[in-house]
């Protein structure tokens, strides 16, 4: 048989992929935002003083941590109108990412709550710091250098899981390099240019948290 | 729907087979690659960053369809979609165990190395019973994590065609004309495993006196 | 540890050896499928489980239906016993270019431009493509559609409908799903206003979903079903093609059609 690479005949599909790009990333820049806002109230939920509510905040955590994206969003899709909640594809696609990611992002957050010593609020209020103050100068860069890492992980994760928003019938990447490769039968070619793509976008993510990193944290070890 | 279950479960032990598989595979090739970033040459340390880098940045969905469809057109040999399944999630496992075993081998001490070779010890014998009975405490409980994160991932095969637990709930809901009873029993099904899962390495991080309990979830997949 | 260990490494030699035992059968050679088929015994044939009448899957795992019955009466001419390999429509033209299946029944719809990387047999049946909507939409026909403006048409991903419906509708949103099954479930949920699949496929969803589905009127494209197999094999082509003219010939296609539809089979040679 002898296998010859050539990307002749998917040129008529480049213009599509555009578009399928753009989909990709505005799906996962609104999930990323979004499960940081969800993540932050499962995180808050989860310190609590009330019980019911940090169980209710674990619970949503062990769920969504414990559960493939991929059926996730097919519920969302599929199963969620006949609760009489009927999305889109692409609102399905942010609605199940959000949800999974928000169980991620809630423990990252929750963790870099944890590396605030309680004394520090105590001693910073004893200095005439308000709450606010307290909050903006010394709670927030400590969280913000623990999460630093971890986030940027995450944000590539939600990238790489937007992948599979194409089983809820959304034009993102691969789904375009499914459909291109069963209309033209080259799917080694079409494999070859997703993978590009991909790592394009996850490696500008990573080389510009590390160089954001580094003039953040001049001299702490490298995020 | 009810008359489905034994299918269900029967497939439910499909993916684990699966995951399991691909995750000893995995922790293999990862445990080769930290062993060969131990060694001071530059150009093999890039090979090895190059390779996870790669594998960090690739959806498991790509590396899936190329195991099975990109591999046999390109090389002509016949990859079955378990082979392929098993393959793709074994890759992926190996970079992320590649770094899991590389902190493992870095909580280690220096200064264990410095003792251990004034005692004579060679460096074989010193990664055997020196530096790998302490790391494999530390490697422990994040594997745990990465078995989480593979399971999940093989629910992806059922795209290549891959008859697991999530195939068999998509046909079960086909041929039950439709309904949302076999995606909840579907959730459900994997939700019980890998809390279980957790459980199990949680209740091993206890025994092993670690602190650390966010190790254990793996990652979004 | 020592046992553990063992246990470990045992565990990864099994799983290396499944992988070497697997990748190191290399591909058939081409023009030797036959021979294959019957040395082996068993003829491994691509089904999509997921489409009622022609397949579905059973509590048991196993499959039923038009296609599987064909399959079986294949599997039964050659006396060999026949392998069933489940697969989606992207996989019935890929897994017989790499030679993972030997043969694909699954309601294929032959083409020149598929023919370019696998071959066809005669066809056992002759369908049209059509579109199915709910039973309450407004429109009842493609002629009402113009040029698709408005219209959300689920659609299968690689499949015929890809190349068929944007031709017929250049304005229609088109929602690509990898599967029947999901397709309805868009088309039931009112997240696609119509689907476009066989149309023996609709009159089963019809009479299945009593009172929410219907067909609009006018075909899109006329369909012959025939078998799949890999290209470059003219043995195997001869004598599927035989199997297909006889099992067409003698009636028992026309059985087979009317136990699995509940209707009369339609002429396969339709009038030109």
């Amino acid at each position: 048989m002898g296998y010859s690479f050539t990307l002749r005949t998917i040129y008529p599909y480049f213009g599509d992929l555009w578009q399928s790009a753009l989909n990709t990333l505005s799906l996962s820049l609104l999930a990323i935002v979004l499960s940081i806002a969800l993540g932050a109230l499962v995180a808050l939920m989860r310190r609590s003083a009330l019980r019911p509510v940090r169980l209710l905040g674990a619970a949503y955590v062990e769920v969504m941590r414990n559960t493939p994206l991929l059926v996730i969003l097919y519920l969302v899709y599929f199963a969620a109108p006949e609760a009489g909640v009927r999305l889109s594809s692409f609102m399905a696609a942010l609605v199940g990412l959000t949800l999974n990611s928000a169980g991620y992002m809630a423990e990252i957050l929750r963790a870099g709550l944890i590396a605030v010593p309680p004394g520090q609020f105590e001693a910073a209020q004893s200095q005439g710091m308000s709450s606010a103050q307290v909050l903006r100068h010394v709670v927030f860069p400590q969280v913000f250098r623990t999460i630093y890492a971890p986030l940027g992980n995450q944000v590539i994760a939600v990238i790489l899981a937007s992948s599979l928003a194409t089983a809820v019938a959304l034009d993102e990447v691969a789904s375009w390099m499914q459909t291109v490769g069963s209309s033209s039968f080259r799917f080694f070619e079409t494999f070859v240019v997703a993978a590009v793509v991909y790592l394009v976008l996850c490696q500008s993510v990573n080389i510009a948290r590390i160089l954001i990193g580094r003039k953040l944290f001049p001299q702490g070890r490298r995020a | 729907m009810m008359q489905y279950w034994p299918l269900m479960l029967k497939s439910a032990g499909t993916t684990l087979w699966l995951s399991w598989l691909a995750m000893l595979l995995g922790a293999l090739g990862g445990t080769a690659l930290a062993l060969l970033r131990q060694i001071r040459f530059a150009p093999l340390r890039w090979v090895v960053i190059g390779y996870m880098e790669f594998f960090r940045s690739i959806p498991i969905l790509i590396v899936l369809f190329f195991a099975f469809y990109g591999v046999p057109l390109l090389l002509e040999v016949d990859i079955s979609p378990f082979v392929a399944a098993t393959l793709a999630l074994a890759l992926h496992a190996s970079a992320t165990m590649s770094e899991v075993v590389s902190a493992g081998i870095a909580s280690v001490g220096r200064g264990q190395w410095e003792a251990a070779a004034a005692a004579g010890f060679s460096w074989p014998q010193t990664m055997r019973h020196i530096i790998a009975p302490q790391a494999l405490r530390v490697i422990l409980p994040p594997s745990v994590g990465v078995f989480i994160t593979t399971l999940k991932e093989s629910s992806l095969a059922s795209i290549i065609g891959y008859i697991e637990l999530t195939r068999t709930g998509l046909l079960v809901r086909d041929s039950t004309g439709g309904g949302f009873l076999p995606l909840l029993a579907l959730g459900a099904v994997y939700f019980v495993i890998n809390y279980a899962i957790s459980q199990v390495g949680a209740a091993l991080e206890r025994r092993l006196h670690i602190g650390r309990r966010s190790d254990l979830v793996g990652a979004m997949a | 540890m020592p046992t553990k260990r063992g246990l470990f490494l045992r565990g990864a030699l099994v799983a290396a050896a499944l992988l070497t035992t697997s990748a190191t059968s290399a591909l058939a050679q081409s023009g030797t499928a036959l021979q294959q088929i019957l040395s082996r015994g068993t003829i491994r044939i691509a089904i999509l489980p997921s489409l009622p009448p022609y397949s579905k899957l059973l509590p048991n795992g196993e499959a039923e239906g038009y296609d599987i019955d064909i399959a079986r009466r294949l599997a039964d001419a050659l006396k060999v016993k026949p392998e069933f390999v489940v697969t989606d429509i992207a996989g019935r033209i890929t897994s017989l270019q790499t030679h993972k299946v030997d043969v694909t029944i699954a309601d294929f719809t032959r083409n020149v431009e598929r023919s370019t990387t696998i071959a066809f047999t005669n066809p056992y049946l002759v369908t049209a493509m059509r579109m199915l909507a709910p039973a309450d939409a407004k429109v009842k026909s493609l002629a009402e559609m113009a040029d698709g403006t408005g219209y959300k048409i689920a659609i299968d991903r690689g499949g015929t409908a890809d190349k068929v419906v944007p031709a017929a509708f250049p304005k229609a949103n088109l929602v690509r799903f990898s599967g029947q099954a999901d397709q309805m479930s868009a088309l039931l949920n009112g997240q696609a206003d119509m689907m476009a699949e066989d149309q023996f496929y609709n009159l089963q969803a019809i009479k299945d979903r009593p009172g929410k589905l219907k067909q609009l009127d006018g075909t899109l494209a006329r369909a012959e079903i025939a078998i799949g197999l890999p290209q470059g094999e003219p043995d195997l082509l001869r004598i599927l093609n035989l199997f297909v003219d006889q099992f067409n010939a003698s009636g028992d296609n026309a059985r087979l059609f009317e136990k699995w539809f509940g209707f009369e089979q339609p002429k396969i040679q339709a009038p030109y």
